[in-house]
């Protein structure tokens, strides 16, 4: 699952910062992390927000939900696009008000670079609050026609995609890519229907999913799983591996469309199994934010977000009869869904296996071990054949072991035609069985007795002597057997393997790369009282001498308070950067106007510092 | 029990556990909407199609009702794409109507405006279709079989009110005497199902049921309730013979209103039998079907075609034509290698009456089937060989290891008394079955008189064992086998297992079991094409017991 960004975040900062931020949202005393993030995550805390919010206001959240990376303003970025009509100034002192209440974060990596971070629950918050002064009625179902829909099929793709992977890894071509000819036969098994994607096809973007997971590496000459992630997401519950899978999926998908990134955040916040017009929304959101968006925007939508989603099962896509595009959640996690309840898996004769969709992943993978994946959605078929058996042999497996697993699976006794054709495809294939036996050899005289007892164990067990036979369980087992019963054991030269254990994964996803980043409360357009700045720098504009203009404006820079300066005669708001001495006068860079330029210290008339909003 | 039995796939296919049906309402219901595929060890499989589901709006069923029905009893949910997919296909049906504008044409009616677009735009027809208005068109009477091929295939399958050509009045009752006590209530049922169909379109279509279980009476109880002229095209010439025999047998029709039409004999009668292959003999010169004729020598009222699922492409080319007739097509299975089932439904009409296999041998009236697979090794030295052998030699050498002819000996002795058949691929093989054990053989090489003498000896109980080959795989009445010995099979045909297994499922008065053996090399390819053919019967509920020879 994703990590609560905004409870990593605000317990990451100082006491005096959450003070400052529970102060601005009207809480009084010591407030815990806790209860600021609730407060900070109440739906109706942000709907209240937006209804006190100015137009120039909601402008800036319409650039933080639809403009930003995923929340994620880099501080050379920190200037309002075009579109939204503020100035630099404005805008800064917007980013300062929403720095003190906690909706905006700083994110400094080991470069020290500073990254501006509204937290996804921030963003989710404000999604809510949107939708929620919408009126909006579900469409009737019979007015909608469905393009798109999948449902449950990704789950499987996935799981297929990586363990046909770890079965037989990948090897990479001279440029260290994964050749097409392994990507479109994968293309195939898949059964994900064939839509435009910004991939070459569905495996190339799922390895997309898989590598933003960490789970393939890519190394040497193969593409392999990352065995103790694959193991690991193997013993997952089928509900929250989807979870992630949602997450990771999404995340993929709209890396470079921040735009159809906000939009998702508002459109998840309906409810489930209803169909609701897609354009009615964007457009209302565009109204509450009074914002005119750029044209395309429901098609970027749709192309790069919702059919996607719809071929992979989360939702279905249709479209009116008077062409407005619709959506309707289906019930799939991260969102509730209805338990079918214990289903077992179904050998037939013809060696097919059927399966739930949602049989546990590390059965399956036994499954797939020996069985090949032939198609389904809800129930899945697999097939046991030549291939798939001669795929067994290197796990291990042997008749005993299948039909064992398959009846405890099934709940019930195989067919006995189903074992029997399984005998007969095996005796087939002429395979010579290699296992590890541990050969046990008593020191002293033969001890009848315990030997007996050994025997009542369900290891299989072949004697070759009175005090030598080779047991089949691993000598720690017997060890501790004989151990329990008193008797010294000798464990021989060789150590005893390490027991397979799955290691704990923590599958906590974090996109935003929070974990390498120290969690900060920018100084962004702080007010004079906390600076304590001369009043006068602020009260207007003033000629000073060279010294003292620097002084102010090195003031600026540092805490990246906007300037208003006369040059030429002419007024301009300027957001200083980087002073500096160059070619024998001082310097400092700004945007003027749309332009990155140099202003010469020299040449400025008068300046003032420009108090940021109190309020 | 599972309130909701039903798990269903967005491809349309049902499964539903066996120990898990639910109100037995479920499975009735089941049948009308969707075709039961197969019975495997644990699951029922039914697959909903754009057919089935235009067969349920057919037999009256609301789409909003299937819906909700399906709703109620899925464990899974159903996808809006799917609901809109059912919806779609059962309203499609009916979109498009044809009736009977004068003698020479029809009208064709759709309020489909794509569908009087695209019909207009058939090369050869623009010239020829008069526009009424938007919705109507009006249609020479020779494209009807084309017209109704063509919407089925756009997906709008026609309902077709234009009505039949009466075709000439033709009278005869069927006679009872004491090896034909009447119909059976199923026979009845079809009966009925055909000749007063819910609606009157439909009253062509096929009748699948099991070998053994009657379908010539069905046939010929049909016709008497028509009462017109009828053609019967049937696989070869022993089955119509066998038609005949039955026609004279069951009925008071006299000789001369019964005629054969085969290589042997001319005949046309009102009511005449004939073969496929009859049909289909060109003339080597002009490269023309000369005996297509028949077909328009007299004014049928009804065509019969016997073991539909072996209907040749030719007849369909012929039966599109023929749209005007009453169609009825027979079968026990309606699996073709071939994948025309869809023509099946298109030109001769959909499945109108079927019953499974298993049903009909719990209730009776087939005999109880003991399926065994009899595994034989291959004698010393003669595995090696077959290892050796080129892929294609293998499955020969296989299904005529020798050491089957000693469990021929010893199940032939374990049912000595029994009406037993012998029956192979290989006629080499037969032919050395013979020559040890001195039993009559009948193969395509036979003369007709021959194998009638046979045949006849073998009814009457003169002799109890005939080895034939694939000659006998259809339509050949041997009423009392009782035991079927399966010395080598075709290649993987599921159609002619089923056959065989037929050749011995007539309810045997005694009230014995029918026993089907097949022998079986083990481990070889004639172990998996074994298991192959009996894929159809294993469907239908069959289970094969394997034993191992000397095992």
């Amino acid at each position: 699952m994703r990590i609560n960004e905004l409870e990593y975040c605000l317990s990451r900062l100082p006491d005096e910062a959450r003070r400052h931020f529970a102060a601005q949202l009207g809480l009084k005393g010591k407030v815990s992390p806790a209860e600021l993030e609730q407060t900070l995550m109440d739906p109706n805390y942000y709907a209240h927000a937006l209804k006190q919010m100015d137009n120039q206001e909601r402008k800036w959240l319409w650039f933080i939900l639809f403009q930003s990376e995923f929340g994620k303003i880099k501080k050379q970025e920190l200037y309002p696009p075009k579109n939204l009509s503020l100035s630099s100034v404005v805008f800064r002192q917007l980013m300062g008000k929403a720095c003190r209440r906690g909706w905006i974060v700083g994110l400094r990596n080991r470069q020290l670079e500073l990254v501006y971070y509204c937290p996804k629950e921030v963003r989710t918050g404000w999604a809510k609050a949107l939708l929620r002064e919408q009126s909006r009625q579900p469409l009737d179902e019979d007015a909608v026609t469905t393009l798109h829909a999948n449902a449950f099929m990704v789950g499987q793709a996935f799981f297929h995609l990586l363990s046909s992977l770890s079965h037989e890894p990948w090897l990479l071509n001279k440029t260290g890519k994964i050749p097409q000819k392994e990507l479109r036969k994968m293309d195939v098994e898949l059964e994900l229907e064939d839509i435009h994607l910004s991939w070459s096809g569905w495996t190339h973007f799922l390895l997309d999913v898989a590598r933003s997971l960490q789970l393939i590496v890519e190394t040497g000459k193969y593409a392999r799983v990352n065995k103790t992630r694959w193991m690991s997401w193997l013993w997952q519950s089928w509900e929250d591996s989807i979870s992630i899978l949602y997450e990771a999926v999404c995340h993929v998908l709209l890396e470079n469309h921040p735009r159809v990134e906000g939009y998702r955040l508002i459109l998840e916040q309906l409810p489930t199994g209803k169909w609701y017009g897609i354009e009615q929304i964007c457009r209302q959101v565009q109204i509450l934010l009074g914002v005119r968006d750029s044209p395309g925007t429901v098609e970027e939508l749709r192309d790069h977000w919702l059919i996607p989603m719809a071929c992979m099962g989360w939702l279905e896509f249709g479209m009116t009869e008077a062409g407005e595009h619709c959506l309707k959640w289906l019930a799939y996690p991260p969102r509730s869904w209805e338990d079918p309840g214990n289903i077992p898996a179904y050998p037939e004769s013809e060696l097919e296996i059927y399966v739930p969709y949602h049989f546990p992943w590390n059965r399956r993978y036994e499954l797939s071990q020996w069985a090949d994946y032939m198609g389904g959605d809800y129930i899945l078929v697999y097939e046991i054949n030549e291939r798939s058996l001669r795929r067994s042999f290197q796990y291990g497996w042997t008749i005993e072991k299948m039909t064992g697993r398959l009846e405890a699976w099934a709940n019930g006794e195989l067919p006995p035609v189903f074992s029997e054709r399984l005998r007969d495809l095996w005796g087939r294939m002429d395979a010579v069985y290699l296992s590890t036996w541990t050969y046990l050899k008593q020191s002293g005289k033969a001890d009848a007795e315990w030997a007996e007892r050994l025997s009542e164990t369900d290891w299989e067990i072949r004697k070759c002597s009175k005090s030598e036979c080779f047991i089949n369980a691993t000598p720690s087992q017997i060890a501790a057997w004989l151990q329990a019963r008193g008797k010294d054991v000798c464990l021989g030269e060789r150590r005893l393997p390490a027991e397979e254990k799955i290691k704990s994964v923590n599958w906590a996803i974090d996109f935003q790369g929070l974990k390498d980043c120290r969690v900060e409360t920018p100084d962004l357009g702080r007010t004079n009282n906390s600076l304590s700045l001369p009043k006068a720098w602020f009260s207007g504009p003033r000629r000073y001498g060279p010294e003292m203009t620097r002084e102010v404006v090195r003031q600026s820079v540092a805490h990246q308070i906007p300037l208003l300066l006369v040059q030429d005669g002419q007024k301009l708001e300027v957001c200083p950067e980087d002073l500096c001495y160059e070619q024998g006068e001082w310097v400092f860079e700004a945007m003027v106007g749309n332009e990155q330029k140099k202003v010469k210290l020299a040449r400025i008339q008068a300046l003032q510092l420009l108090s940021p909003s109190s309020s | 029990m599972h309130a909701k039995p039903l798990m269903v796939m967005r491809n349309g296919t049902i499964l539903v556990e066996k120990w898990n049906t639910g109100p037995a309402s479920v499975l009735q219901m089941l049948d009308y909407f969707a075709r039961r595929l197969k019975e495997t060890d644990h699951l029922y499989t039914y697959q909903l199609d754009e057919y089935t589901l235009w067969q349920a709006a057919a037999s009256g069923i609301h789409p909003d009702f299937l819906v909700g029905w399906l709703k109620k009893y899925a464990r899974f949910p159903l996808d809006s794409g799917f609901v809109q997919q059912i919806r779609k296909n059962m309203e499609r049906f009916g979109m498009v109507r044809l009736e009977k504008y004068n003698e020479q044409s029809f009208l064709l009616h759709s309020m489909k405006k794509s569908i009087i677009e695209r019909i207009s735009q058939i090369p050869g027809l623009m010239e020829e279709v008069l526009h009424l208005d938007r919705n109507n068109l009006v249609l020479p009477m020779k494209y009807r079989g084309r017209i109704k091929e063509q919407c089925v295939k756009w997906g709008y399958p026609p309902v077709d009110e234009i009505g039949y050509s009466e075709g000439e009045y033709l009278h005869f009752r069927l006679r009872k005497h004491s090896s034909f006590s009447g119909l059976r209530t199923y026979q009845q049922k079809a009966v009925q199902t055909f000749c007063h169909p819910a609606q009157r379109w439909l009253s062509s279509g096929v009748i699948l049921l099991p070998c053994g279980s009657g379908k010539t009476v069905v046939a010929i109880a049909i016709m008497g309730k028509i009462g017109k002229e009828t053609l019967i095209l049937t696989p070869n010439t022993i089955s119509c013979k066998q038609w005949v025999r039955e026609l004279r047998d069951k009925t008071d029709l006299p000789r001369e209103s019964i005629g054969e039409y085969t290589a042997e004999k001319k005949q046309i009668a009102p009511v005449t039998v004939t073969t496929y292959q009859m049909m289909t003999k060109r003339d080597s010169k002009t490269g023309i079907f000369p005996h297509l004729r028949v077909f328009g020598e007299r004014n049928w009222g009804l065509i019969i075609y016997d073991e539909v699922h072996l209907l040749p492409a030719p007849i369909f080319r012929v039966t599109a034509d023929l749209q005007a007739k009453r169609r009825l097509g027979l079968t026990a299975a309606l699996v073709r290698e071939d994948g025309r089932e869809k023509d099946v439904f298109t030109l001769i009409g959909p499945v109108i009456f079927s019953s499974l296999w298993k049903e009909m041998e719990s209730a009776g009236w087939i005999a109880e089937a003991v399926c065994q697979e009899v595994r034989v090794s291959f004698p010393a030295g003669q595995k090696e060989i077959y290892q050796a052998a080129e892929k294609r030699h293998q499955y020969r050498l296989a299904a005529e290891n020798p050491l089957k002819m000693e469990v021929l000996e010893e199940l032939l002795a374990r049912h000595r008394g029994e009406q037993i058949l012998v029956i192979g691929q290989y006629i080499d093989q037969l032919k050395k079955i013979a020559a040890r054990l001195g039993y009559p053989l009948i193969t395509g090489a036979t003369p007709q008189a021959e194998r009638e003498k046979w045949y006849q000896q073998f009814r009457e109980k003169k002799i109890s064992v005939l080895l034939v080959s694939k000659v006998a795989n259809m339509a050949v009445d041997l009423p009392d086998a009782s035991v079927a010995i399966q010395v080598s099979g075709t290649f993987g045909s599921r159609q002619e297992e089923a056959q065989r297994l037929g050749r011995v499922l007539r309810p045997k008065q005694t009230g014995h079991k029918a026993y089907f053996y097949q022998l079986v090399t083990k481990e070889s390819v004639d172990q998996e094409y074994a298991w192959r053919r009996q894929a159809f019967l294993r469907e239908q509920g069959y289970r094969y017991q394997v034993l191992e020879w000397g095992g």
